[in-house]
């Protein structure tokens, strides 16, 4: 979930559950303060009435006559006489009914209430029709409802507009920090952006860039310093080997002797070679966009190890997904493609099988050996390997993987000791 | 053949020269980017086996003046740097072979043999040794007109053979130069079954007996 969307839900979950509340109350409200106002008027009403029947000092039956006409203007009063000292609770009730003025039921307003005159109770019904009323009500609710979809409609459309301008900065900063090679030529250089949070994330990235740069170059520089110092040494022992080797009269005891130098030589040799390679892989830069073809490389590294697989007896079967991109280095992928490969035909038998599994999720390397399983524990350790090797191809393996975020496993199945891992970021 | 092995340690330039000076191939050295120079303005070269950390500076310096002075010398280069900017920047300025210290000196003896024929003979490139004829861009070798029927690490195993002949090639030397790894120990085994593979071709197509057993050390080849 991006960014924008992280922080606009909550807001806009909010404005919308207000919205929803806020039509309902709005017109019952309304509809409430304009019922109140009614009702004051009916009472106001039967006030008038109780007050105009008193002022004209009517005996009974003028009384009587007198509300006999007002009932039969039927103006919205109606009066009838009760039971000698009894009353009616005061009530307002919303009920519809046939109004003659309009030839229809329409809802009515109605106060019922009692009024003593000439000392005699009287039940008095007030009523009104209510149905403008209920038309302006819905007008205002309806108003109200326009503004508001107005409202978070406008600000929908500039918090679309906004957010765009607002994150520009940091896209471009991303965008940036993407193209930034540690290895490279280039410094990251900050820019302007106007925006206090976006520039000082700018400096901080600068620097801690530069810091890296520099970090890499002295570290690169001491490795080939060190490489050059024990090389140099090793390629002078091996020169002066290989020149008593030419010597005239060489004994078989003195043959003997020089090839267990050279021996030595040898191992000294490859155990740098494994050891930078060990500093390379941990130090690599591994850049965002790296992308490999893994099926170019094994075949390539296949090509070169054919001979010996085939002196060796070994069968092989290779089993590449179509189009298997990784996303990695290639230099990485041939450090650890070419370790598992070697492995896989040095710990071979004669006439053994080796099975290799490439596809865009998983590779798996497996190939026959030794009857027995490995020893897990110190498989992946540095120098603990096994009689053959130096110990140092499945510590540079792991080593890749783990750069890569893979874990590089082990398994011993069925005869075939099986290394593989599972590719979780792909595509 | 002319040789210029430019190499500031001298102890090691002399173990190349004493392993790659045989009749017909005159080599000098040059310890630093000046006195390789030098020599290179003098005479052409045949091929310049140059070192790159040098006292007075980088010996690409020296593969930079070769190709703005026109020249086509060979140019081997063996370094004891093994960073990948290198070998691209060697390769790019036209050095026609990059390799890392320690090397054995016959694998520089095939590596240098072949830089030189490939600049002075093209696709027209034969080895001969009497009956012997050796096509090197073709990959096969003839006796007497008639192909032998060599697989790649035979024909490979000919070839390291001719380019230190009359010197000896120990076993490990000839295992490292065919095995792609190493640290395979059985790749020793198997050059036994390769060299008598090749030794009994050879014989069948009636080539004189040039590849001698040298017990206990390894083989040599007689020119």
């Amino acid at each position: 979930m991006k960014l924008f969307q992280r922080t606009r839900r909550p807001i806009w979950t909010y404005a919308t559950v207000v919205m929803l509340l806020s039509i309902p109350a709005y017109y019952l409200i309304m509809r409430n303060v304009w019922l109140a106002d009614i009702d004051q008027d009916l009472e106001v009403v039967k006030q008038k009435v109780e007050r105009g029947i008193h002022a004209q000092h009517l005996s009974g039956t003028a009384l009587s006559d007198a509300i006999d006409h007002i009932n039969a203007i039927d103006a919205g009063v109606q009066l009838s006489m009760l039971p000698a000292d009894s009353t009616r609770t005061d009530r307002f009730h919303t009920l519809v009914k046939f109004d003659a003025l309009h030839g229809h039921d329409e809802p009515f307003r109605i106060y019922e209430s009692t009024v003593r005159l000439n000392g005699v109770p009287y039940a008095i019904t007030v009523s009104r029709v209510v149905e403008e009323t209920e038309e302006l009500v819905t007008s205002i609710a309806l108003v109200a409802l326009v503004s508001l979809v107005l409202l978070f409609g406008g600000m929908l459309v500039l918090d679309r507009v906004y957010a765009g301008r607002i994150w520009a900065p940091f896209q471009h900063l991303l965008a940036r920090l993407k193209r930034f090679q540690v290895d490279g030529t280039a410094h990251f250089q900050a820019a302007k952006t106007g925006v206090t949070e976006f520039d000082e994330l700018e400096r901080e990235l600068e620097q801690l860039t530069r810091r890296n740069m520099a970090i890499y170059a002295e570290q690169r520089r001491f490795t080939e310093n060190a490489a050059h110092e024990l090389r140099t040494p090793i390629a002078l022992l091996q020169g002066k080997v290989e020149r008593l080797f030419q010597s005239e009269g060489l004994t078989r005891p003195q043959a003997e002797l020089l090839e267990e130098a050279n021996s030595g030589i040898r191992r000294m040799r490859l155990t740098l070679d494994g050891l930078l390679t060990l500093t390379y892989v941990d130090n690599a830069p591994l850049h965002a966009d790296a992308v490999c073809d893994p099926e170019a490389i094994i075949r390539a590294l296949l090509d070169q190890a054919k001979e010996r697989i085939s002196d060796l007896g070994i069968a092989l079967e290779l089993h590449v997904a179509p189009d298997v991109r990784w996303p990695m280095e290639p230099a990485m992928a041939e450090i650890l493609l070419g370790n598992l490969v070697s492995k896989a035909v040095r710990h071979n038998v004669r006439n053994g099988t080796m099975c290799i599994d490439l596809s865009a999720e998983k590779f798996s390397f497996s190939n026959t050996g030794a009857d027995k399983a490995l020893d897990t524990e110190r498989l992946f350790k540095r120098f603990s390997a096994p009689a053959k090797g130096l110990g140092l191809g499945l510590a540079i393996a792991q080593r890749v993987c783990e750069r890569q975020g893979w874990q590089l496993r082990y398994s011993f199945l069925g005869g075939m000791h099986a290394f593989e891992a599972r590719i979780p970021n792909a595509a | 053949m002319e040789l210029l092995i430019v190499e500031d340690e001298r102890s090691l330039a002399e173990d190349i020269k004493a392993y790659l000076e045989v009749p017909g191939t005159r080599c000098a050295i040059a310890g630093n980017v000046r006195e390789a120079m030098d020599h290179i303005v003098d005479k052409p070269f045949d091929c310049v086996i140059l070192d790159l950390g040098l006292p007075d500076g980088n010996g690409l310096e020296v593969l930079r003046e070769l190709k703005r002075m026109g020249r086509t010398d060979g140019v081997v280069i063996v370094s004891a740097k093994d960073a990948m900017d290198d070998r691209i920047e060697g390769l790019r300025i036209g050095a026609d072979d990059y390799i890392v210290k320690p090397i054995h000196l016959a694998e520089l003896a095939v590596r240098v043999q072949a830089t030189v024929r490939r600049a002075h003979f093209g696709g027209q490139d034969r080895l001969q040794f009497d009956e012997l004829v050796i096509d090197l861009p073709g990959h096969t070798a003839e006796v007497n007109g008639a192909t032998v029927p060599l697989t790649p690490t035979e024909f490979r195993l000919l070839r390291l053979l001719t380019a230190s002949r009359d010197r000896v090639l120990p076993r490990h030397v000839i295992a490292e130069h065919l095995s792609d790894d190493p640290e395979d120990d059985r790749v020793q085994e198997l050059v036994y079954a390769h060299m008598k593979n090749l030794k009994r071709k050879l014989a069948e197509a009636g080539c004189s007996d040039r590849i001698h057993t040298i017990h206990g050390v390894g083989y040599r080849f007689s020119a």
